[in-house]
């Protein structure tokens, strides 16, 4: 269970202070699919960012379980983003000069584990991905669907338990998004967490629960 | 660590152009402040050398000013010879003459026609020489010649070896030391290296009056015996022979001294400006590296970096790049002098020009609107 107490995240000084976040107050299940809307600029990503400790918090207390996680420190912080969550971005994060296979390998650098058990992982969300064509491919050459199946899977490799979506398929037509929304559905299905930033409500009616931001405060929505 | 060193040979290796970009760039970087602080320091080192001249004798060049216009007469003759043979008897006179050049073994190269003190006032040691060279070096007499040989000699030659320079045997009764050089003030005020030139005595038993000229051109006679001196010019004077202007070498030596000065400034500066130049470039390679991969050390830390591993990743990798660009620097000459410094620059030019021509040509705009990613 993730639980978040009043949350603030502040950017900048001075009179480039702004407070992207301003006391959040959330708590996100276990096995939940969750929604997080809101405007441009409301701080999702802010928000994202402090869940997978890629940020930290100004002020606020975050908790996985019982764990203190904004307390981390920048080791702990990394095993988890290696091990517990897996990121999928709107830009789909891919790293450019990689080729598929390569990209969703990236996350296995930071893992002591066999060989023969990297290669079974990477081979299996090939297949489970539907890439088994496209896994010597750039990124510049894939469509949006299948870079975002590659991100997907990246995700995946070291059987993240927490889905952390940044607008998955805001860059994707609505058939495109559809096929990844049934993807994260079934991960979902399968005992993962799921948290997906989206504005788009078509997508967030895919969820079990909505949640709103505004101006970096939350409001809990009834589905 | 291990992760880290494969993982920077892994991006250099998919980033193999952009790496050998910067290299050549850094290594662009310590060409300009190799040879800039090379030259500078040669210059230095001159400079030292005519300060050190000054401090050890005061001496006064006689300056010929009408050579070309002498005819070559008897009566001219003898009174050109009787001027010659008047300073030469001067106690502790100078003689320095360059304007004979020779050829050995079909190379051209320098001949120094010295007075036996020239080695004390300039400094020049000898290295290898037979028990008595100084005597030799001094005896005027006819029979066997005399020559002390520049340090690359040393190579084809050994001490006591006969030398033929335009039909005579030389003897080599030793060899300059390496690294030798004279900054004549009468010469221009440049430092000639004495390593691949010759120094001979003065042998001038007959010789032509536009040889006397170029003798007496190239004397310089301690001040103290200015009233020799004066004896010289009247007789001169009473014989119309020469325009001879006889300057205090205190006086020359000043101008010299304020060329070198100016010079030492004038390459100071440009090895600064270079070396500042060179230092920013290369600190903007590492900074770009940031920013070029910046994405990608992002993502890295998405999938679990930390922030130690890139900081780590970019050091190796820019250390990569300045190592080896000081190698091959090294090897390209720490010595370069100007020639290799403009010649180093066109080629970076040129190398912009080539490297973007190629980057745009297999520059896609499709792929690169596709890839958002
Ligand atoms: N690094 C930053 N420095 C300063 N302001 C930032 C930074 N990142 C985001 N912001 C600001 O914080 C606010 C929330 O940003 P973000 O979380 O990206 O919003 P969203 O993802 O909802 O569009 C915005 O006003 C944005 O301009
Ligand atoms: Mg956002």
């Amino acid at each position: 269970m993730i639980t978040l107490k009043n949350i603030h995240k502040t950017y900048g000084k001075g009179n480039n202070r702004l407070e992207a976040l301003k006391g959040v107050d959330l708590t996100i299940n276990t096995g939940e699919m969750l929604a997080i809307m809101g405007a441009s600029g409301s701080g999702k990503t802010t928000l994202l960012n402090i869940i997978g400790t890629i940020d930290r918090p100004t002020s606020g207390e975050y908790y996985i379980d019982s764990v203190r996680m904004d307390e981390l420190s920048v080791k702990e912080m990394a095993v988890f983003r290696n091990r517990v969550f897996g990121f999928v971005m709107q830009d789909y994060s891919l790293i450019s000069h990689y080729s598929a296979i390569k990209n969703i390998m990236l996350p296995l650098h930071y893992i002591k584990l066999s060989r023969a058990e990297k290669k079974l992982r990477v081979m299996r969300l090939i297949e489970a991905m539907k890439l088994e064509n496209r896994k010597d491919a750039l990124p510049s050459q894939m469509s949006g669907g299948q870079k975002q199946r590659v991100a997907i899977a990246r995700a995946l490799v070291n059987d993240a338990n927490i889905l952390l979506c940044d607008e998955p398929t805001g860059a994707l037509d609505s058939v495109t998004a559809m096929e990844i929304m049934s993807i994260l559905k079934k991960l979902n299905s399968e005992g993962r967490t799921v948290v997906i930033v989206t504005h788009d409500q078509s997508i967030a009616k895919k969820c079990d629960r909505i949640v709103e931001i505004k101006d970096g405060i939350i409001f809990n929505k009834a589905n | 660590m291990f992760k880290n060193i494969r993982f920077c040979f892994e991006h250099i290796r998919l980033n193999a152009l952009d790496f050998v970009f910067k290299t050549i760039e850094t290594t662009i970087a310590f060409l300009l402040i190799s040879g800039f602080v090379t030259t500078s320091l040669n210059y230095r080192d001159y400079g030292n050398q005519i300060k050190g001249l000054m401090k050890n004798a005061d001496l006064m060049t006689v300056n010929v000013l009408n050579s070309e216009s002498v005819q070559d007469t008897k009566k001219n003759y003898k009174n050109l010879r009787r001027i010659y043979d008047m300073l030469r008897s001067i106690p502790g006179t100078l003689i320095v003459n360059n304007e004979y050049p020779v050829t050995i073994n079909e190379t051209y190269t320098e001949r120094y026609q010295v007075t036996d003190n020239f080695f004390d006032s300039y400094g020049i040691h000898v290295t290898d020489p037979v028990n008595n060279w100084k005597e030799r070096f001094r005896s005027d007499d006819s029979g066997r010649k005399y020559l002390l040989a520049g340090n690359s000699f040393k190579k084809t030659y050994n001490t006591g070896d006969l030398i033929d320079i335009q039909g005579e045997a030389y003897q080599i009764i030793g060899f300059i030391e390496s690294g030798s050089s004279v900054a004549l003030p009468m010469q221009d005020y440049q430092s000639e290296s004495l390593d691949k030139a010759i120094i001979t005595p003065i042998y001038d038993g007959e010789i032509a009056a536009s040889d006397l000229i170029s003798y007496i051109r190239s004397i310089t006679v301690p001040s103290k015996e200015a009233e020799a001196l004066l004896d010289v010019k009247r007789y001169n004077l009473k014989n119309a022979v020469l325009e001879l202007d006889i300057l205090s070498c205190r006086d020359q030596m000043k101008k010299v001294r304020k060329a070198v000065i100016e010079k030492e400034v004038y390459y100071g500066i440009i090895a600064l400006v270079f070396i500042f130049f060179s230092v920013m470039s290369m600190l903007c390679m590492i900074l770009q590296m940031i920013t070029d991969y910046g994405r990608e050390y992002a993502i890295n830390i998405m999938c679990g970096a930390q922030k130690n591993d890139i900081t780590v990743r970019i050091i190796l990798e820019a250390s990569m790049m300045l190592s080896i660009s000081l190698g091959l620097s090294l090897i390209a000459g720490v010595n370069a002098g100007f020639a290799v410094d403009a010649l180093v620059s066109i080629l970076y030019i040129g190398m912009i020009v080539l490297i973007t021509a190629y980057k745009i040509r297999y520059y896609s705009p499709g792929e690169n609107l596709r890839s958002v990613e």
